[in-house]
């Protein structure tokens, strides 16, 4: 399992631990997990919209905060929810920069399952490091 | 079993101190309000977040956990910390991503007997007009010059567009709007994401439900008398926020006072979700500002849903609602800054009150709560989990000298929602659920299972130990019979 609810960091709200061999596979699957909290079953989206979005920090973790933030607020203003994820990383200077395409659709109570919303992804131990020849994440969403 | 009563030294058996030599740069003592039994249930982790807390500048005498706390980010969920208006900071972190999260309390003069036959197509038709789970969207279709409106108006403007009773303002915590709110200072995006969620419960621990009145679980018969509450009654108790708006304004304003806090304002804090600003800075007046337009729209989510299910029950039983008596009893808000005067050390004293996952409680003769109630004291709505019941509480005037008049909110967690899903199945629980009598309608069976009664603490224990605390007095204790489930 690329990421992994733990249990022992926070009881209210969803914690998730990821690990990825790549920087990009890190924020593919920090997509999806923070995804799956809301939906039960991933497999349930069917990539019917594409959308592009850009962000960029000067911090690496803050580069992932704003990735996910994204997510969080498209399905908000947009209701729409993502399975699938292309992630492209840049450095350039200072500043970290990502450019991403979403595949998913329009949240639909009939078709998926739907678990507890995420409202907001926190700071809190929020952490992005490489760990020998791997990356790894922890969050905790706002639920 | 956590070590907690290691740490924490014991003032009452209700009252819990650890000092300022725990942790370094502790400005302040922690007091926690817990029974000795709630104390060995609480997460460890509470006692790090709280003496965290204790560690921002300008706190005033303890940073305070009440009986349902359990950890969160930054503040604990049942924090509670006061700061002083010109050397304190205001943080976002205190308040919580769904500012003005709240419960709101409406009367019937409908008894058991009459909403059982009905019961079934009630709590149908609620969920059918009363959006909830992730992705709802409500009736109410407005511009972006409109929100702007609408969150500096409070629930004001719903009176005005026929959403509500002018009486529905006084029985509303600030009459239903915080009159500082300036839309000036809230982003477009936070817009984006709240335009479309006036009207709509969300998910998670929100809920909309049906209740009754059991004659023996009337505690205070005068009060109750006093608040319309008459034995077998049926009542209806609903808990939501702000929605994806307020947790945007939070989430900007969180990362604009960590640019500032440490290079402008030379703040150091041990987590990043407690990050502030000065509160008489430029950063902290925005944030207060913008806080507040966040306060409105919840005050007008929750009066929109009032509206609908007014519409519901007169739908149901055929009657115009004012003839069914649905008037609210009072809307209380969980997470939010304000500014209130308090004693200390023998001198009145304003202060911004940070209550995050608490309930503000005034005592009898405050002039902030209407008149009906000055004498009792403020209501105060105690919600509990979708199986075991709910409270209503008055304030006290001990609260005041104790926790700046705050207590509880809820029952607060101790299993974790991925635990919760695979120790109860979602269908099972609907199941017994209706054999006890409460009927439930969620979005989903995987979102019920996360709400289990057993994945919270034990809500009877939690307002004992806020009645022994003295912080609250129990009115009446409320039974589910309906539930409506994000």
């Amino acid at each position: 399992m690329p990421y992994l609810y733990r249990e022992d960091i926070s009881i209210a709200d969803a914690a998730i631990e990821v690990n990825s061999k790549t920087l990009e596979g890190v924020f593919i699957d920090a997509g999806k997990a923070l995804t799956n909290t809301m939906i039960e079953n991933l497999d349930d989206i069917d990539q019917i919209k594409k959308i592009e979005i850009d962000v960029s920090s000067d911090q690496i973790d803050l580069l992932l905060y704003e990735f996910l933030e994204q997510l969080v607020i498209l399905k908000d203003s947009d209701r729409l929810i993502f399975n699938k994820f292309d992630i492209k990383i840049n450095k350039s200077k200072e500043l970290h920069k990502l450019e991403a395409t979403l595949y998913g659709e329009e949240i639909n109570h009939d078709k998926h399952e739907l678990c507890a919303d995420v409202k907001a992804v926190t700071l809190h131990k929020f952490k992005l490091f490489k760990e020998g020849n791997e990356w790894k994440a922890t969050l905790i969403l706002d639920i | 079993m956590n070590n907690i009563l290691n740490v924490a030294q014991k003032i009452s058996n209700t009252i819990w101190e650890i000092p300022t030599n725990y942790k370094q740069g502790m400005n302040v003592p922690v007091r926690i309000y817990a029974s000795e039994q709630l104390l060995k249930l609480m997460d460890i982790h509470v006692i790090d977040q709280i003496t965290n807390v204790a560690t921002l500048p300008g706190i005033i005498n303890y940073a305070y956990t009440m009986p349902d706390a359990h950890s969160g980010y930054g503040f604990p969920i049942g924090g509670v910390a006061a700061m002083d208006l010109n050397k304190g900071v205001i943080s976002p972190g205190g308040i919580g991503f769904d500012i003005n999260c709240g419960m709101r309390l409406v009367l019937t003069n409908l008894t058991y007997k009459d909403v059982k036959p009905k019961l079934k197509e009630l709590v149908d038709q609620l969920y059918n007009k009363v959006p909830a789970g992730v992705g709802g969207s409500g009736f109410v279709k407005i511009n972006p010059s409109e929100f702007r409106e609408i969150v500096e108006m409070g629930s004001t403007w719903c009176i005005d567009k026929g959403y509500g009773w002018k009486e529905d303002l006084e029985n509303t915590e600030e009459y239903g709007i915080m009159k500082n709110a300036n839309s000036e200072k809230i982003s477009e995006i936070s817009i984006k994401r709240g335009i479309k969620q006036i009207g709509t419960l969300g998910s998670g621990n929100h809920y909309l439900e049906i209740q009754v009145v059991k004659p023996e679980y009337i505690f205070d018969k005068k009060i109750a008398k006093t608040i319309g509450i008459f034995p077998n009654q049926v009542v209806i108790m609903f808990h939501c926020g702000s929605r994806g708006f307020g947790h945007q304004v939070a989430s900007d304003y969180l990362k604009k006072f960590l640019g500032v806090m440490e290079s402008k304002y030379k703040i150091k804090i041990l987590d990043r979700e407690l990050a502030c600003a000065p509160f008489q800075s430029d950063e902290g007046q925005d944030y207060f500002s913008a806080m507040q337009c966040a306060i409105n729209m919840s005050f007008v989510n929750r009066q929109v849903i009032l509206h609908r299910i007014r519409e519901v029950f007169s739908n149901v039983f055929k009657k115009e609602a004012e003839k069914l008596g649905l008037s609210m009893v009072y809307d209380v808000a969980h997470n939010t800054a304000k500014i209130e005067e308090h004693e200390v050390n023998g001198k009145n004293k304003k202060m911004i009150v940070h209550r995050k996952g608490a309930t503000r409680a005034f005592g009898p003769g405050r002039e902030e709560i209407p008149m009906k109630y000055r004498e009792i004291g403020q209501p105060v709505i105690i919600g509990g989990s979708m199986e075991t019941g709910s409270y209503l509480l008055t304030g006290t005037k001990e609260a005041h000298n104790e926790t700046f008049a705050s207590t509880a909110h809820g029952s607060g967690r101790t299993m974790s929602r991925t635990k919760a899903k695979r120790t109860f199945r979602g269908e099972t629980l609907f199941k017994d659920m209706l054999k006890r009598g409460i009927y439930v309608k969620s979005v989903s069976y995987a979102g019920l299972a996360e709400e289990a009664g057993k994945a919270y603490k034990d809500i009877d224990e939690v307002v004992d130990a806020t009645v022994n605390a003295k912080i609250s007095k129990r009115i009446v204790r409320f039974i589910p019979i309906g539930n409506v489930k994000g």
